[in-house]
């Protein structure tokens, strides 16, 4: 059926003066599977795109809505490609409205004043290459009851979360650059879903996982959420089952934050520069190994935390002896839980952080070793990490700018010299 | 002169004792500091938002009832002074004690405990009668079972469905995230 609906192949170019309501017009004449290509121009309409069609812009297309939502996708097979939308400052829904399976949503950009796209019982829908621009009030993308989705190669900046799934389970999310916003990536009870090779940066949290199970995060860079007082890389709040695997995890002000986290796999990850490394609360049953914890202030923090195995990780800052020649330390590292206690209950204590009584404190009343989360064999050297996404600080730039100073103190002491 | 004296004294304790028995004050909800005491999202300055002021003077701010009623049961130690709800039409801060609750599945929460409080029980009760839900006392809460069934909340979705895109908007609305 698709394929004859390809051999009555409909290809209409719309003029640039075409009134608006041509345009749905021609939309609901085309047959199954036809192609409406639209003129580059602008044009004030709402569309409602109900059957198996591609709606295509040639150059530069603008539909512009304020009340409605511009674009209303449902059915089936619909592809919607190379258009831009704008919503007014008024506008009241989201622009780009899916409902439905199996549609294409391919190099649409938003200028959204609500919420970008919403993906509302829709399943097997493909959302990339976009770009999507809002005012900090609504979310990017939000999947309500949708699954089997797959959202990538997206720009996503000053929204409230850039992609917001809750209640849909068996996504897949790769590849989104999302900065600039509230939460990256906020997941609420949902399930299977897999984050891979994710960007999520100077947001408020890189990404919220929250009642899920099974949760894939792979690859990912989540880097200067920082704007916050309690900012984090990620956190795991309820979530049981979590892969978390070859994710750098850099200048955060939390790297990883977890609570009620059971059964979470934290392996090979990169954690550098975070003012913490991670903090764990009453979890337990997890396996944290593998990973590397580089330049944080503070490396490991955790209580309330049971039955964890952590193994064969990296600690910079830690006392290494290798007795074996096997690359594994004989001293154990302890993520004492003291300073998290402390500073839970008041969280004005934060001002002692790392002072010297607070250190001597944290000796004396030595926490029991079942409360604390101990790596009995840390690693001698950091595991190297394939990366995904450049750091903004690489050691290149560092170089670089210790050359720029050099340069700059020689030229000074040389015409200070001259001058006297 | 000495009987002045010791009637300034005794003014400034009876003065400084009433100021210890002050009743505990709701704080502003500052979006961009505040996070749940429970699940650690930020809270947001509407109807949802809660606050518990402890014996000790301490202000925990929460982003649905049902985190904060969370953190009640996990500190039952803690002694508490007062806690404090929003009318969800004007969210304006109320005693918890004094408020009127309405639970449904089809009401949708921050964190989906779907309890919400009104000021006024006539307020309430018209919310029931328009979109359905329980009517809750105070005492009742302490006994209610604070699950999230997000299977209900799923078919409560379904009817909503049928309903169109209004009530799609509607969703949108009462959202607290």
């Amino acid at each position: 059926m698709r394929t004859l609906g390809w051999i009555c192949f409909f290809v209409f170019v719309l003029p640039l003066s075409v009134h608006a309501k041509e345009i749905q017009t021609i939309i609901d004449q085309t047959p199954d599977y036809g192609i409406v290509k639209m003129a580059s121009g602008v044009y004030d309409e709402s569309l409602i795109l109900s059957k198996p069609l591609t709606l295509e812009g040639v150059g530069r297309v603008t539909i512009r809505s304020c009340r409605l939502p511009a674009v209303v996708i449902t059915g089936h097979h619909v592809v919607l490609r190379n258009i831009m939308i704008q919503q007014c400052r008024r506008a009241e829904s989201a622009a780009l409205v899916v409902t439905g399976h199996d549609h294409i949503i391919e190099y649409v950009q938003i200028v959204a004043a609500k919420r970008g796209i919403q993906l509302n019982q829709a399943s097997r829908t493909s959302i990339a290459h976009c770009l999507i621009r809002g005012t900090r009030q609504d979310n990017g993308i939000d999947l309500w009851d949708s699954s089997q989705n797959i959202i990538k190669y997206n720009t996503i900046k000053q929204v409230k979360d850039g992609i917001y799934i809750e209640n849909s389970n068996k996504n897949e999310v790769k590849a989104n650059f999302i900065h600039n916003s509230r939460y990256g990536i906020h997941v609420m009870f949902s399930d299977d879903l897999m984050i891979k090779r994710n960007l999520s940066e100077h947001n408020l949290a890189g990404a919220m996982i929250m009642g899920t199970k099974r949760t894939v995060i792979e690859h990912n860079s989540f880097r200067q959420n920082n704007r916050h007082v309690h900012s984090q890389g990620l956190l795991l709040y309820n979530a049981m089952k979590t892969s978390v695997k070859k994710n750098v995890i850099a200048a955060n002000r939390v790297g990883v934050y977890a609570e009620n986290a059971y059964n979470v796999q934290l392996i090979g990850n990169y954690f550098l520069r975070n003012a913490i490394g991670m903090q764990w609360n009453i979890s337990k049953k997890n396996y944290i190994a593998d990973n590397s914890f580089v330049g944080n202030v503070y490396d490991a923090q955790a209580i309330r935390c049971f039955n964890n195995t952590i193994i064969h990780n990296y600690w910079d800052t830690s006392l290494k002896l290798d007795q074996t020649g096997r690359g594994f330390s004989a001293i154990p590292y302890r993520a004492d839980p003291f300073f998290l206690a402390l500073t839970t209950n008041v969280p004005e204590y934060q001002l002692f952080f790392q002072a010297p009584g607070m250190l001597v404190l944290q000796k004396l009343l030595r926490s029991p070793d079942d409360e604390v989360m101990i790596d009995h064999a840390p690693r001698m050297n950091a595991l190297k990490i394939e990366q995904t996404h450049r750091l903004s600080t690489d050691p290149l730039n560092v170089n670089r700018m210790s050359l720029v100073m050099i340069v700059g103190s020689i030229s000074l002491l040389i015409m200070g010299r001259k001058r006297g | 002169m000495r009987k002045i004296w010791i009637f300034s004294i005794l003014m400034i304790m009876l003065f400084m004792m009433s100021g210890c028995s002050q009743k505990a004050k709701p704080v502003a909800i500052d979006e961009k500091n505040d996070k749940c005491d429970t699940c650690h999202m930020e809270v947001g300055n509407n109807s949802f938002a809660t606050e518990l002021v402890l014996k000790n003077g301490k202000t925990l701010k929460f982003d649905d009832i049902g985190c904060m009623y969370a953190w009640v049961n996990e500190h039952k130690k803690e002694k508490i002074n007062t806690m404090f709800v929003r009318d969800y039409k004007t969210s304006a801060w109320l005693e918890a004690d004094s408020a009127t609750y309405v639970y449904d599945k089809n009401i949708h929460t921050p964190m989906a405990y779907n309890v919400i409080s009104f000021q006024d029980e006539k307020a309430a009760k018209r919310f029931i009668q328009n979109n359905g839900g329980t009517l809750l006392t105070y005492d009742q809460l302490a006994h209610h079972t604070w699950e999230r069934n997000k299977e209900m909340m799923m078919k409560m979705k379904h009817k909503k469905m049928k309903h169109g895109k209004k009530e799609m908007n509607k969703h949108d609305n009462h959202m607290g995230n």
